[in-house]
């Protein structure tokens, strides 16, 4: 193909229906670096996450023939998850993790706007110094065992509460927060004060409309906080059915691959790489398909259009 | 939205509005020039926690959260300066004034591992902090919003794979026997081993480090993206600003806070790089390489039980960060920019 | 994975799935019972171990001895005998504070084997369970945050690994000397303790005083195994020499099918290597003078064979590598070292011919050796909370647990309740149900960290097996060595001994992968390891010991 006819093919281009008028048609270099931009970005993560897949359904016995991994497993069996599924000990835990990601999150949000607002208005009383308040957490760490003696003395030893307590609320994500909030303009305050809104009103009507994109992503970084963690539970559970999923489905893997799937009732055992891969993917499936959901709120122009309206 | 209908600015979020000059068009880089209400005359204080009440009442929790988990056992640091021992508790253990310091300061594998944390660092903020507005300027340029979601979600999937997985990964390609390394060996390429040169360790996993968490870390600047007034598009393209301009005009001003104020937070940070990540590739490189301020506190305090001695290195991590972290808003400031916090 | 510090993984669990539980070797085994001031050195060299007295029950298939070999059963054991006389508890809840590597138990509410199991004590029991998911700094950061907080349970459980400091201080402070209780004729009042063999009992030995409970476990250190298949080609798995092992495997080596010879553990088959030029277990004494297997010629020569096979390629080359089993499993790689117990788990899963390599002389006219274990998995303390007159309560229920083959006790402890967790096949071996796996496995586990049977090998359904694994005990026992300084302690080792140990592998490790070179090891990282511990280790280890005999 020659230069004229790509040229007679752009020209001809169908105009894609969410380009605003005033945006230039890009050029085909620009286009086809793009689409390798995405395709290898596609291929970068995607290969992996189906080495997993292939190797979650692989038999043990094709592993042991491929050495270890399988893209496509010739003959695909769902074995491992069954074993790790059976008994509904993961279902059991799959609750409680749900339950303290979504009230855990709720909580760490509420916290987080209140005192992300209170600090993000200029000329505060005491602002400057709660602020360093705050910042200091993000700079030193206090021992596991002062934590753990705190935990116990308010009494949420092998409770919910110790799940959701130690990360109730993360410095970062309130600088963060605060920045957004900071970034509203102050016209807005002026004219809510002028008609006699009160701070609580006006984070209410006009702060938290306006936030719904950094709401969304210190939202995620909380849920994913939670789903992720089992450090705490580590340390303050005790009581079987009150362990969050990561926590088990860790324990699953990490040791004993006999014994675990023994204790689960199952006679042939799967490959403990096959079920280190189930795992993985079980994991993280549900936190993964939260995202997709947030990102409507990123999209552009909305918090213009919401003010203007 | 009664309040809010009768304004409307040119951007929203993140960066501060503009002052009395009206608002600045693209091409001109905003600049803060201190708020009017900051300006306050000062009050009896009575006064004024009157006036602020709500503010404060908003602040009273998370204050308390914070007092209660983290400044009451933040007392427990204490142990720094103790020969601590858990039967005797925090109040018996023997005093050591400045002797678990000391021990840290003066072995000169300490000080090799301070270097190589501050190589990574510097490699790391050079290379791998770009990496995430690189990716959300690109995210953010993508026009479908179908393509766009879909891109997103790809991106940030790897930052859910623990480093364990995402090391085997790499080593599954690059490795000695890896797929990508076979097969360039087949074609008479040698390559070597990737994953076993301490050479070039410090940017193998500054590329791991980008592959799993660009796309997390662009969440927060597509965010900020988000919030960039459309109109300011608009005017720029209709004033013949192509879109490199554009990005260049517009988009970056637009989350320049939001970078600046990650940035100043990053440099607080600069003494943590990916312990996790590094333990379980200092097989591979050797200990020079890859020995960092937190391996090495582990593997000379923690595995020891030496509580004393782990504290202390936190402490001394800590007391950096807030000095890095001081030094940087005061540069922003004086570079006209709001910081983590306004002077 | 069974690059050092992992084998743990497969220690107590893996064990456990099959039936017994074995000696772990490597990393766990390396690790002493804790600190002893050397004040107490010389008590504790005084001091009376428990008496031995052999339990009374039915003759074992394969017989035992006092040196660590494990008595073997076929069949599940007939004629168990039975218990008799009042239950061991007296009414009142035991606290206990354990650890699982696995998944946790059902809670007790839901679960019939501990509600029998309280039921036939005679007390409840509320065991605090930590689950590290393997990493060993977690059941310490409890143990202390437990004791910071001063609420102790009655029982707790004593690793036998480091980062616990000050433990005669601590024991002083807060726990029972069960001295009294256990030391010489005392302790035939708990038939069942009396049982446990002295090497067990050296590691409960603190400050000349029996610190608790030792729980019992195997003796049989780390082993080298082979994919006897993969070895075929060069005619099996008997070697002449070092060299003639380097040559087969050469010739084995094909990279370009991906096959290498070596996993990627280069510490651990380094100490195999040195083995075969009769490396010393540990601290040795000569004339009264202690040395250390890093300081002999034998540990050096394990080294330069070792860097000699890294030049060969024989070591995969990716030293993180989290496929060992399915690779030894599919010929991809020919050996691997691994703990015993982990050893007994892989055959007893997996369907390839696994085979213990027995260490062979290096060069004619060379003796070689092998390693001992600990012996033990710890001990348990009793908190000195708990009234005097309860101590010896607490004991019965401890004999209780620590019933052995042979026992109806026994048979319930490891597998619950007849009919209900497990049934007998037609060849006589108790087999667990679905329910017996998911109630028994878990919550023993927890139990037997702090009180256990002494070892025993039984393997359900797989009596051949059984007797391959027996005679390779009574071949590894046969230039079996044990580390001298079992029983003694060195302030330095509580506080330094594994970090410096760790500092010295990672050199190795340099060294083999070729970062480094040889005479470094010399010229530098032993003398470091020297300054740093080694010195004063043997300073402190010689000075118990010349009391000791005196």
């Amino acid at each position: 193909m020659t230069t004229e006819s790509f040229a007679a093919i752009l020209r001809h281009r169908r105009r894609h229906p969410e380009r605003p008028a005033w945006m230039e048609q890009p050029g085909l270099p620009a286009q086809a670096i793009k689409t390798v931009v995405i395709i290898g970005m596609v291929v970068a993560v995607a290969y992996p996450f189906l080495l997993c897949l292939g190797t979650s359904l692989a038999s043990k016995d094709e592993l042991a023939a491929n050495g270890g991994y399988v893209l496509f497993p010739s003959d695909p069996t769902f074995e491992a998850y069954r074993v790790v599924l059976d008994g509904g000990v993961v279902t059991r835990a799959a609750t409680v993790s749900v339950g303290v990601t979504l009230v855990g999150t709720l909580l760490s949000l509420l916290c987080t706007i209140s005192l992300a607002y209170g600090l993000s208005r200029p000329g505060t009383t005491a602002g400057k110094p709660l602020l360093l308040l705050v910042l200091g957490t993000f700079l030193f760490t206090p021992g596991i065992i002062p934590n753990y003696l705190v935990i116990q003395e308010l009494g949420l030893l092998d409770s919910y509460g110790a799940l959701i307590a130690p990360t109730l609320l993360n410095a970062f994500n309130i600088v963060v927060m605060r920045a957004f909030f900071q970034g509203i303009p102050d016209e807005l305050h002026e004219a809510a004060k002028l008609d006699g809104a009160g701070e609580f009103r006006i984070l209410r009507t006009i702060v938290l409309p306006l936030s719904k994109a950094v709401i969304a992503v210190v939202g995620l970084f909380y849920a994913v906080t939670y789903w992720n963690s089992f450090f705490n539970a580590m340390l303050y559970i005790n009581d079987g059915e009150k362990l969050p999923l990561q926590m088990v489905l860790r324990s699953y893997v990490l040791q004993g691959d006999t014994f675990n799937a023994k204790a689960l009732g199952v006679a042939v055992l799967p490959s403990s790489t096959a079920m280190s891969m189930a795992v993985l993917i079980l994991a993280i499936v549900p936190i993964v398909a939260v995202y997709p959901f947030l990102q409507k709120y990123f999209v552009k122009g909305v918090l213009t259009g919401a003010i203007k309206g | 939205m009664s309040a809010a209908a009768s304004t409307s600015p040119s951007s929203v979020l993140p960066h501060p509005p503009p002052d009395d000059e009206g608002p600045a068009g693209p091409g001109t880089p905003r600049r803060q020039k201190g708020r009017a209400t900051a300006k306050t005359v000062k009050r009896p204080l009575r006064e004024r926690l009157r006036r602020d009440r709500t503010l404060l009442l908003l602040c009273v929790p998370g204050i308390l959260y914070f007092v209660v988990f983290f400044y009451v056992p933040l007392a427990g640091n204490v142990i720094a300066f103790q020969d601590y021992q858990p039967y005797l508790g925090f109040k018996e253990s023997p005093m050591v004034g400045w002797a678990n310091f000391q021990a840290l300061l003066q072995e000169p594998e300490f000080w090799t591992a301070t270097w190589n944390t501050l190589e990574i660092s510097a490699v790391q903020l050079l290379l791998y902090f770009p990496a995430p507005i690189a990716l959300a300027l690109f995210l953010n340029s993508l026009l479908s919003s179908r393509t766009r979601r879909f891109m997103q979600t790809v991106a940030y999937l790897p930052h859910f794979l623990s480093w364990v997985v995402v090391v085997g990964m790499f080593q599954q390609a690059f490795g000695g026997a890896g797929t990508v390394t076979s097969y360039l060996n087949d074609h008479g390429i040698d390559v070597g081993n990737l994953m076993n040169n301490p050479d070039s360790f410090i940017f193998l996993i500054t590329s791991q480090a980008i592959w799993k968490d660009a796309g997390w870390g662009a969440i927060i600047f597509l965010a900020a993206m988000a919030s960039i007034d459309n109109s300011l598009y608009e005017s720029a393209a209709i004033d013949g600003a192509n879109w490199w301009r554009r990005i260049w005009h517009v988009t970056l001003p637009g989350i320049r806070p939001v970078i600046i104020m990650l940035l100043i937070l990053r440099l607080g940070d600069i003494l943590s790089v990916g312990f996790e990540q590094i333990l379980l590739q200092r097989d591979n490189v050797g200990q020079e390489a890859s020995e960092v301020l937190d391996t090495y506190v582990y593997f000379h305090g923690v595995v020891d039980g030496d509580w004393g001695m782990s504290t202390a290195a936190g402490l001394m991590k800590g007391v950096i960060g807030f000095v890095l972290i001081y030094l940087a808003n005061k540069a922003a400031h004086r570079l006209g920019e709001q910081g983590v916090y306004r002077r | 994975m069974a690059v050092q510090g992992f084998n743990r993984r497969t220690f107590l669990g893996a064990a456990s799935a099959t039936g017994l539980t074995l000696a772990a070797g490597g990393t766990l085994t390396a690790c002493g019972s804790g600190a002893k001031a050397n004040a107490g050195a010389e008590a504790s060299a005084k001091l009376k171990l428990p008496a031995y007295v052999a339990a009374n029950v039915p003759q074992p298939d394969l017989p035992g001895n006092a040196q660590g070999l494990d008595a073997g059963y076929l069949r599940y054991p007939k004629n168990l005998v039975q218990r008799s006389g009042a239950k061991p508890g007296d009414g009142e809840p035991i606290t206990a504070l354990t650890e699982t590597f696995t998944t946790m138990p059902p809670a007790m509410r839901r679960n019939a084997y501990w509600q029998e199991l309280n039921r036939r004590v005679g007390s409840e029991f509320r065991m605090t369970i930590v689950n590290g998911l393997g990493e060993e700094s977690v059941y310490r950061s409890k143990f202390n945050a437990l004791i910071a907080g001063g609420e102790l349970p009655d029982l707790m459980w004593f690793p036998p690994n480091q980062g616990l400091k000050n433990i005669p201080q601590l024991l002083d402070a807060k726990f029972h000397d069960l001295t009294e209780y256990l030391s010489g004729d005392a302790v035939k009042e708990y038939p069942n303790l009396a049982n446990i063999p002295s090497y067990a009992w050296q590691t409960a030995v603190v400050n000349g005083r029996i610190a608790g409970y030792a729980v019992p476990y195997g003796r049989m250190g780390q082993v080298y195994v082979a994919n006897e298949d993969f070895w075929k080609p060069v005619g099996g798995l008997e070697f002449d020499s070092a060299q003639d092992f380097f040559e087969k495997a050469k010739d084995l080596l094909d990279t370009k099918r991906k096959k290498w010879v070596l996993e990627p553990a280069y510490v651990n088959h380094m100490m195999q290597f040195a083995t075969w030029y009769g490396l010393q277990n540990k601290w040795q004494e000569k004339d009264g003078k202690l040395t250390y297997m890093y300081e002999t010629d034998e540990y050096l020569a394990g080294l330069e064979f070792a860097i000699k096979c890294q030049k060969a390629e024989l070591f995969y080359p990716d030293p993180n590598l989290r496929t060992t089993l399915e690779k030894m499993g599919g010929g991809f790689l020919g050996l691997h070292v691994q703990s015993f117990p982990g050893f007994l788990n892989d055959s007893a899963m997996y369907d390839w011919p696994e085979k213990v390599v027995v260490p062979f002389a290096a060069e004619k006219g060379m003796q070689p050796s092998w390693h001992y274990g600990y012996g033990s998995v710890g001990f348990t303390a009793i908190n000195n909370k708990v009234p005097k007159k309860r101590v010896k309560t607490l004991l019965k229920v401890l004999d209780f647990l620590s019933a052995p083959m042979g026992t109806e006790t026994r048979r319930f402890l490891d597998n619950g309740i007849e009919g209900k967790h497990w049934d007998l096949s037609k060849d006589g071996d108790v087999i667990l149900n679905d329910k017996g796996n998911a109630e028994v496995l878990t919550t023993r586990q927890a139990i037997n960290f702090f009180g256990n049977a002494p070892q025993s090998l039984y393997l359900p359904g797989k009596p051949d097996v059984t007797r391959g694994i027996h005679e390779t005990e009574v071949e590894l026992i046969k230039i079996a060595q044990a580390d001298a300084s079992t029983g003694f302690f060195s302030d330095t080792y509580a506080g330094k001994g594994q970090s410096s140990k760790t500092e010295l592998e990672e050199s190795v490790k340099d060294i083999i992968a070729g970062r480094e070179p040889l005479s470094s090891f010399k010229s530098d990282i032993l003398p470091k390891w020297r300054r740093t511990a080694g010195d004063a280790m043997r300073r402190e280890y010689e000075t118990a010991m010349a009391k000791g005999k005196k």
